[in-house]
């Protein structure tokens, strides 16, 4: 188990930070905690009988500029680092700006850890299989970031493909905390979310694929579509041309199968590379018809031989 | 440290604490405030035995800092509703047999009381979405959903409340009565021993070995000791007596001995003030090893120059067991077609969510007193009397109530270090495993490699069987005998074969060793068996019903061991599978695409995680298809070639009520509702009166373990048996007292009187006036014997059993070929059990072991790399969820037994064997794949149906 000399809940966002700047070596942040606790325990981080001891704990969870998200005047969306996922299921306004986001929701994890798992905590845990990560960076999510300079807090921003540089590695630097996460809304899109595990709850996504599309007003061509995939590399993957190949071709099986080759190459993993391709390929055409049918179209199956 | 100051509200009241900076807040509610209701199966976030409600949202208490819930409102299971009054939720899983080890039941009525709170109205799928993080593993949660269906009706007023409440019936055997301890498990009431706390306890911790293989050069324990706070270390030179236990062979040290075998072996233990001293106190025992060559692979281990184990098995052999009948050779001359093939097995953990536990004192009179969820309290006895040189009345062992056992729990692990820190310190010690701890060193299922060869004749008579199976056993012997003796007995199925040659070999590695568990080698061997069969019909053309029914054992069939069979059910089970499921008769050549008997009634909905999306996700697109597959099996009943036995005492006691006392190991079976419900039926009580006593070897007679699905055969009959003897008695001064012939004396429900007299009287009456006016104290005892005998060591010639049961399953699955997940919709299981004393009790073994069958066959696996636990917690070790279960339709058998008083069997492990080989088969139906080798992953379907698509395109090409 994870024990400390101290743990901290500030309130403020200065003093969150200063609280972290000034945080002895090895201390560590946290939100949710749901990846902190059971990273240390036995066969993992845990010494022989299972502990990890830092010095202090700094938990942001209080801190109420982190919490609950908001409209900008650009159309973006911005969510706080603090939003949990759970939220994207609660709340049906949320879940009219993200339509993709509840699927993801429901895949995530469980009813209960859901409560406690931030958007912040999972992109910086930068799991290679995060579930939250692909839907937010096919929406060209920003990270915005927090630090203090001679006692001002300051800003910076990172779009969320160059934040995430590799399993478990992030551009956060010492002191830094996350305060957000902006990215476009898809109000009037269809979402989509799939996922394969070893079952259907509590399970690490091998591949995971989350899609949103917005079809012209006649149903007939693709005005807007957004990939991408999480599980296949080091780090999630947006599938810009097949985005870019769909937009404005007319909604037809052929079309969406055509789609579904173009991504195969980009299996990155070293593992099951095989397996993660042939998923991928099902995984674009049925995640493209889910948020299609989301938006009342439904289309033939084409059939493939088992 | 800086200790923080926190003030919450637990169930309505204020609370101000000092805690430690660290704490969770489950620690802070077991350990400082022994709200024990709340659980740590994994303390992970994996298994929700520790969900708890902050300010009205549930969550998992192992995941939640302690200083979060400064300022909040915590509830708990014991703040939902006072124990004496529980809620409509907790009275629904009392009326459903939602509980069986009671575990996880704390955590799961939290979860569906969330459940119903959030939505009132939830439908099936939605409360099996809601109740996805939490883990059990008895039920199937087939009757958790039934309960929580119920209770939503009844609070909605769908259902009026009387149906909460248990039907009326005229006979308690035969009668679903509702569970006597499931009110104390569905309230969180019921201490388990990681619960429990004694004056002055110390806290145990264990030091295990990194090394799959080394001579241990030196333990140096001198720092531990010096800690203050220590109160006691040990090692193997503490062993006063003879070390060494095991169930066939004793080669396995109390902590270890010279060497170490396996990752994961205990070397060192202490015991301090703390938990936190005690860890403390593990880190600093230095141990200098000598790394030893290591063996990882059975095959490898059995080879020439492979390094040896144990000085007593040069060869690493643990056990070869024979079994030979006729002459294969000669049947192989005779077939007309001869199949052979390869199949494998995978080691699988027990996964019992209660991790091992156990308390120790030496009492005032100087007895060594072990409180642990022991399956089997009477062997381990016997073993602890010669490693502590102790006489053996000198050492109690009590049995605390068993958070689920499967068999992991038979095999003994840590009881002789508890005894040993006990003794040396003076003082009550508890020790309670790690989810991780738990995983890594207790045994396991073999795995198993089978080579098949059959040969048949064109009309589907089998005429020569030959299987070889090399089983991994790990570092020490365990059950391993034992399991081999079982998978080669009923390896070749419940066929009546009249050439076999099987060879079963447990073989020493430096792997986490194997045990006993549920099926005992039978799910194995029979995995291979009804794997082959399908394989057979389909090359002979044959629906596989037909197949296996042309040699299926009847009344008068000879077994493998040449035993002749007097009564065999298991044509009757086939039929009532095929009507059960309205099977579609035709061989196994891949029909699940034409079927017409999919998608029925006993099946689900396939699982979309849909259900709270406004929204439906796409049509069907062709690529989720179903398909069915079924397999036979068999089982013998109670321990295996060897006489099996238990005793049980019985008093008719004042107020009409009864205790029974017998050494019942009750590991969420259900065998104390069954042993109420028989002693009541025999005693003319009804199973409210009924005491049962503690499994306490200084109280209660022998009854042994639980295991080999001996509970009701065993002990039930000893029960019946020893009310019976209390009855006469009883009724002999009764019908003095009246005057009468004592075979006119009558007893139900707490009445007794005279047939054909206008005599009676209640049986509290009786009682009294039995002691107080005939000066007699109605006491009752038996003993009940299974005459089994032991096998010839050549031949395997033997009767292992008095009693068999049979089975059969029918499966039928969606295999999604995009991802290669297969998903179980519909299970049909029709199993002898002999009688039914309790059919909802049978029900839920079934659904229990139907569902650890499908964690077997699909997503289940303890991998080792190097000897080193690569599954060592439940993020790894992947355990089926509400979310991946079948709908299970149990047909229940009933073909008594002749030899049991009650003409009951067992069900406990025969309902596992057959749905391995059931769901690997309808994956067959359904995609053309054949998984040989367990368990059937997403990616192994993908890389079958990929090989598949070579295979015919190049014979296309060709
Ligand atoms: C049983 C179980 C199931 C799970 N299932 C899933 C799943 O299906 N899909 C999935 O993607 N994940 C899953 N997870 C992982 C985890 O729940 C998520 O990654 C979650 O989003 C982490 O958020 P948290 O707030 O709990 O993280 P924490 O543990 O609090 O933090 C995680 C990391 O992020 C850092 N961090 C947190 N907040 C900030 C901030 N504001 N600024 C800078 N750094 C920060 C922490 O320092 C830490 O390094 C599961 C975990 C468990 C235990
Ligand atoms: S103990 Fe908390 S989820 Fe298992
Ligand atoms: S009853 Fe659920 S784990 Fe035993």
């Amino acid at each position: 188990m994870l024990t400390c000399d101290d743990y901290r809940l500030p309130r403020s966002l200065k003093s969150a930070l200063e609280a972290w700047s000034k945080a002895p070596e090895g201390s560590r942040l946290v939100a949710g905690a749901t990846d902190t606790l059971p990273w240390a325990r036995q066969g993992r981080a845990g010494d022989i009988v299972g502990d990890v001891h830092v010095p202090l704990l700094v938990d942001v969870t209080e801190v109420s500029a982190l919490d609950s998200y908001r409209l900008q005047d650009d159309g973006r969306i911005r969510l706080g680092a603090n939003l949990v996922f759970q939220q994207f299921l609660e709340d049906e306004n949320l879940a009219r700006y993200l339509p993709h986001m509840p699927p993801c929701a429901l895949w995530f994890a469980d009813d209960q850890i859901r409560r406690q798992a931030t958007i912040a905590g999972n992109i910086v845990n930068a799991s290679p299989a995060a579930d939250g990560i692909p839907p937010l960076v096919a929406l060209n999510a920003e990270v915005e970031i927090a630090s203090l300079h001679d006692q001002e807090v300051v800003h910076r921003n990172l779009p969320l493909v160059e934040f995430v540089t590799g399993p478990g590695r992030t551009q956060l630097q010492p002191g830094e905390i996350v305060t957000a996460v902006t990215c476009d809304t898809a109000l009037g899109y269809g979402g989509a979310f799939e996922k394969v595990g070893h079952r259907r709850s509590l399970v690490i996504s091998i591949v995971c694929t989350s899609c949103c599309l917005k079809p012209s007003q006649d149903h007939k061509v693709f005005d807007d579509v957004r990939l991408a995939l999480g599980g296949v590399g080091p780090v999630p993957m947006r599938l810009d041309d097949v985005e870019t190949f769909l937009r404005g071709q007319t909604i037809s099986p052929q079309v969406i199968a055509a789609a579904s080759e173009i991504p195969l190459d980009r299996v990155a993993s070293r593992t099951r590379r095989e397996y993660r391709r042939d998923v991928i390929r099902g995984f674009v055409d049925r995640s493209i018809r889910d948020a299609l049918a989301r938006c009342g179209i439904s289309l033939p199956p084409t059939h493939r031989p088992a | 440290m800086n200790e923080l100051q926190i003030e919450f509200t637990l169930n309505g009241r204020r609370i101000k604490r000092l805690v430690k900076p660290y704490w969770r807040l489950l620690d802070l509610l077991r350990e400082e405030l022994h709200f024990t209701g709340t659980k740590e199966g994994c303390g992970a976030g994996e298994c929700g035995t520790c969900s708890v409600f902050v300010d009205g949202a549930l969550i998992k208490s192992c995941l939640m800092p302690v200083a979060k819930i400064a300022g909040t409102e915590i509830q708990t299971v014991e703040g939902l509703a006072r124990r004496d009054a529980p809620s409509l939720l907790q009275r629904a899983f009392h009326k459903t047999g939602a509980s069986q080890c009671g575990y996880c039941i704390p955590g799961m009525v939290m979860a569906a009381t969330a459940a119903l709170r959030a939505n009132a109205e939830a439908d099936r799928d939605e409360i099996k979405e809601r109740l996805g993080g939490n883990i059990c593993r008895c039920t199937g949660y087939q009757k958790i959903i039934d309960a929580v269906e119920l209770a939503r009706d009844v609070i909605n007023g769908a259902m009026p409340e009387a149906a909460l409440e248990e039907e009326a019936s005229d006979s308690f055997i035969g009668a679903d009565v509702r569970r006597i301890d499931a009110p104390g498990k569905v309230t969180g009431a019921l201490r388990y021993a990681g619960d429990m706390t004694l004056p002055d306890m110390l806290q145990m911790q264990v030091l295990r070995s990194t090394r799959a293989h080394a001579r241990i050069l030196s333990i140096d324990t001198s720092a531990a000791a010096a800690l203050p706070g220590v109160e006691g270390v040990i090692t193997c030179d503490d062993v006063p007596g003879k070390d060494g236990f095991g169930v066939f062979v004793h080669d396995q040290p109390v902590m270890a001995r010279g060497k170490v075998r396996y990752v994961g072996e205990a070397i060192a233990a202490v015991a301090a003030e703390d938990l936190e001293t005690a860890k403390e106190a593990v880190r600093r025992i230095v141990v200098e090893y000598e790394d030893l060559p290591a063996v990882f692979d059975p095959e490898e281990a059995l080879a020439a120059g492979a390094p040896v184990l144990h000085d007593y098995a040069p060869d690493n052999l643990v056990k070869h067991i024979p079994i030979h009948k006729g002459n294969v050779d000669d049947g192989f001359g005779l077939a007309d077609i001869i199949v052979e093939n390869s199949y494998t097995t995978q080691q699988v953990e027990h996964a019992y969510l209660e991790p091992e536990a156990g308390l120790a004192y030496v009492d005032a009179d100087g007895v060594v007193t072990i409180l642990a969820p022991d399956q089997n309290i009477t062997h381990h006895r016997h073993m602890l009397s010669d490693i502590l040189a102790l006489p053996i009345n000198r050492i109690r062992l009590i049995m605390s109530p068993v958070g689920g056992g499967f068999g992991g729990k038979e095999d003994m692990i840590y009881q002789g270090m508890l005894a040993l820190m006990a003794m040396k310190t003076l003082r009550p010690v508890r020790l309670v495993f790690t989810r991780e701890e738990s995983i890594t060193v207790s045994a396991k299922r073999h795995p198993a490699r089978i080579n098949y060869k059959m040969g048949l004749r064109r009309d589907g008579r089998i005429v020569a069987t030959e299987i070889r199976a090399v089983c991994d056993g790990g570092a020490y012997g365990f059950s391993t005998e034992g399991v081999m003796r079982k998978m080669a007995i009923l390896g070749p199925g419940p066929y009546d074969i009249p050439n076999v040659k099987v060879d079963t070999y447990g073989v020493y590695t430096n792997n986490t060793p194997s045990g006993a568990f549920r099926t005992f080698g039978a799910m194995q061997s029979q995995f291979a068996t009804e794997s082959h069969l399908d394989l057979c019909a389909e090359k002979l053309g044959m629906d596989p019903f037909d197949l296996r029914k042309i040699n299926a054992m009847r009344a008068g069939s000879t077994t493998h061991t040449q035993q002749s069979l007097e009564r065999a059910s298991l044509l009757q089970a086939f039929d009532a599978a095929i009507a059960a499921s309205s099977w579609e008769a035709g061989p196994p050549t891949v029909r699940g695409s034409n079927r017409t008997d999919l998608g029925g009634e006993g099946t689900r909905r396939s699982c979309r995680l849909d259900s709270r999306l406004r929204v439906e996700a796409g049509k069907p697109d062709g690529t989720r298809v179903r398909g069915r597959g079924m397999a036979g099996s068999w089982y013998g009943i109670a321990r295996t070639a060897a006489m099996d036995r238990a005793g049980a005492w019985v008093e008719l006691d004042d107020g009409g009520t009864a205790k029974v006392i017998t050494g019942v190991t009750e590991i969420g079976e259900g065998i104390l509702t069954v042993l109420a419900q028989v002693a009541a039926e025999e005693l003319g009580l009804t199973p409210a009166d009924i005491t049962l006593g503690d499994n306490d070897t200084a109280r209660a007679p022998e009854a042994a373990h639980a295991g080999a699905t001996r509970q009701t055969y065993m002990i039930a009959n000893a029960v019946a048996l020893a009310a019976r003897d209390a009855r006469s008695k009883f009724d002999r001064e009764m019908a003095e007292h009246w005057g009468v012939a004592q075979d006119r004396i009558k007893a139900a429900n707490g009445t007794i009187w005279v047939q054909g007299s206008n005599l009676r009287m209640s049986m509290a009456e009786a009682v009294a006036l039995c002691k107080t006016q005939r000066g007699y104290v109605p006491v009752g005892s038996a003993s009940y014997t299974a005459h089994h005998t032991g096998l010839d060591p050549v031949t395997g010639a033997g009767k292992p059993w008095q009693a068999y049961v049979f089975g059969c399953q029918v499966a039928e699955v969606e295999v999604d070929t995009v991802t290669g997940e297969v998903q179980v919709l519909g299970i049909w299981a029709a199993h002898d059990v002999g009688r039914a004393v309790n059919p909802r009790g049978v029900e839920g073994q079934i659904e229990g072991a139907v569902v650890q069958g499908l964690g077997q066959a699909l997503m289940e696996e303890y991998k080792t790399v190097d000897g080193h636990s690569s599954t060592d917690s439940f993020a790894k070790y992947i355990l089926p969820t509400s979310l991946d279960v079948p709908q299970i339709n149990s047909i229940i058998i009933e073909d008594p037994d002749p030899l049991s008083p009650l003409g009951a069997k067992g069900i406990g492990e025969p309902a596992l064997v057959p749905t391995v080989p059931a769901i690997i088969n309808a994956i067959y139906d359904a995609v053309g794949i054949r998984i040989n080798s367990l368990p059937a992953t997403p990616e192994k379907v993908l890389e079958a149906l990929r090989a598949k698509r070579k295979r015919m395109s190049s014979s296309e090409a060709a």
